[in-house]
């Protein structure tokens, strides 16, 4: 029995089945809704699982867990760093402090939050769909297939690699 | 007579002066009030502005308030725009497809004032005096690229390092500091600013990604870790402590 459909590694050595669909390898969305991105909370502190970007602010650390949140570090005694909290935000990639205010982007939202008490920071302001994002909306690979982002499914969280069937994007 | 005429001189210099004052401070305020970002980051602060990559834009947010920022201007550069460092008076945004330097002297009008071409990769950069330093990365290739800016032109090239895997980058004095992701950091002289000499490599962190320096003191972010380094000597870089 002839496979109508092959498994291929590469998007470039992509191949049709007898009924002309287009079988690739590549990327999907992972959606997180519009209700949920609104999501802020301070929790106790986390590990770090994906992190990187970092500012210094007054004698704290602050590091992005990319697309969960912010680690809040303290530095007061540079031989025992301590985690203080964890602030959870979703779609956040980026950070910057000035005069007691975090600013974060929130997917396409800009957040204001005020650190003067650390252990309990305030969301003073959202400003909603600031920021177009546009590397969001693609896998973060140079080349390959993708599934279209669809701005009625939600925000781009993560990007997953699947199989996917006559794919309209690509890279 | 004479007398009221050397008090109201003394009080003409004395507001004179008093201005002066007010202008450095704005200056200074810089450094004080403003968090210290790495060189990966899309986010940062000058005065009383913010500054936001997005894309192929340059969003500039007034922050007079700030508590309320509000969104007064954009500057478009035809690129992907992927890293935001600020020195001086100027931004470097490492970008894609270039390297570009912009004039914030009127922090909301934001100017390109010069700029250069390179392969496709992604570029923190570090800034001294008139060099700039970018690390680009692409699959297995990396480099580092000394650029002099010739401000109102273009960059000029000046001399290139392989790398393995170049993320972000830091300079402390007469030091260089790149993380790569194979080999942890690795520490160049740059006394001659256009050939610098490699002269240490810290192995200890996995894949690190950027840093922060702070005098005698190297934030060193990783995928999963951070290590706090004393550079006083910079070529022995001394562990202060880890989170993992």
């Amino acid at each position: 029995m002839w496979l109508n459909v092959c498994i291929v590694m590469t998007a470039t050595s992509c191949i049709r089945d007898n009924d002309l669909h287009q079988v690739v390898e590549g990327y999907k969305p992972i959606y997180i809704s519009y209700d949920s991105l609104l999501h802020f909370k301070q929790s106790d502190p986390r590990t770090f699982f994906n992190t990187g970007k970092i500012s210094y602010y007054n004698k704290y650390l602050f590091m992005v867990e990319h697309l969960q949140g912010v680690h809040i570090i303290n530095l007061s005694d540079t031989t025992k760093p301590e985690r203080i909290s964890f602030l959870e935000i979703p779609g956040v990639q980026d950070i910057t402090l000035k005069d007691q205010i975090l600013y974060t982007d929130n997917g396409p939202h800009l957040l204001v939050i005020d650190i003067t008490d650390l252990n309990h920071v305030v969301l003073l302001k959202r400003n909603l769909f600031v920021f177009q994002q546009t590397d969001a909306k693609r896998p973060p690979v140079r080349f390959g297939w993708f599934e279209c982002y669809n701005p009625n499914a939600g925000w781009v969280l993560d990007w997953q690699t699947t199989t996917l069937t006559d794919p309209k994007c690509s890279l | 007579m004479k007398k009221q005429i050397i008090f109201l001189m003394t009080i003409v210099l004395f507001l004179s002066s008093c201005s002066i004052d007010g202008g450095d401070f704005g200056d200074t305020s810089y450094g004080d009030s403003n968090s210290i970002n790495g060189s990966t980051g899309r986010f940062a602060t000058y005065k009383n502005v913010m500054y936001a990559l997005d894309f192929n834009k340059i969003k500039i947010f007034s922050i007079d308030n700030p508590s309320d920022p509000i969104l007064q201007n954009e500057l478009t550069i035809n690129d992907e725009l992927e890293t935001i460092t600020i020195y001086q008076n100027h931004i470097y945004v490492g970008a894609r497809r270039g390297v570009y330097a912009v004039d914030i002297t009127n922090p909301l009008n934001p100017i390109v004032s010069s700029s250069i071409e390179h392969w496709i990769a992604k570029d923190p950069v570090a800034i001294t005096g008139k060099y700039i330093y970018s690390t680009t990365r692409d699959f297995n290739r990396g480099r580092l690229t000394i650029y002099e800016d010739r401000t109102n032109g273009n960059f000029i090239e000046r001399n290139t390092i392989a790398i393995d895997q170049p993320y972000g980058i830091g300079i402390k004095d007469d030091f260089l500091f790149v993380c790569d992701d194979r080999n942890g950091i690795i520490i160049f002289n740059i006394t001659n600013r256009e050939n610098p000499l490699e002269v240490a490599t810290y192995p200890s962190i996995t894949s690190p990604r950027d840093v922060i320096i702070l005098g005698d003191i190297m934030i060193c972010s990783a995928k999963n870790e951070f290590h706090l380094l004393d550079i006083k000597d910079p070529v022995h870089p001394k562990l202060v402590s880890i989170i993992q």
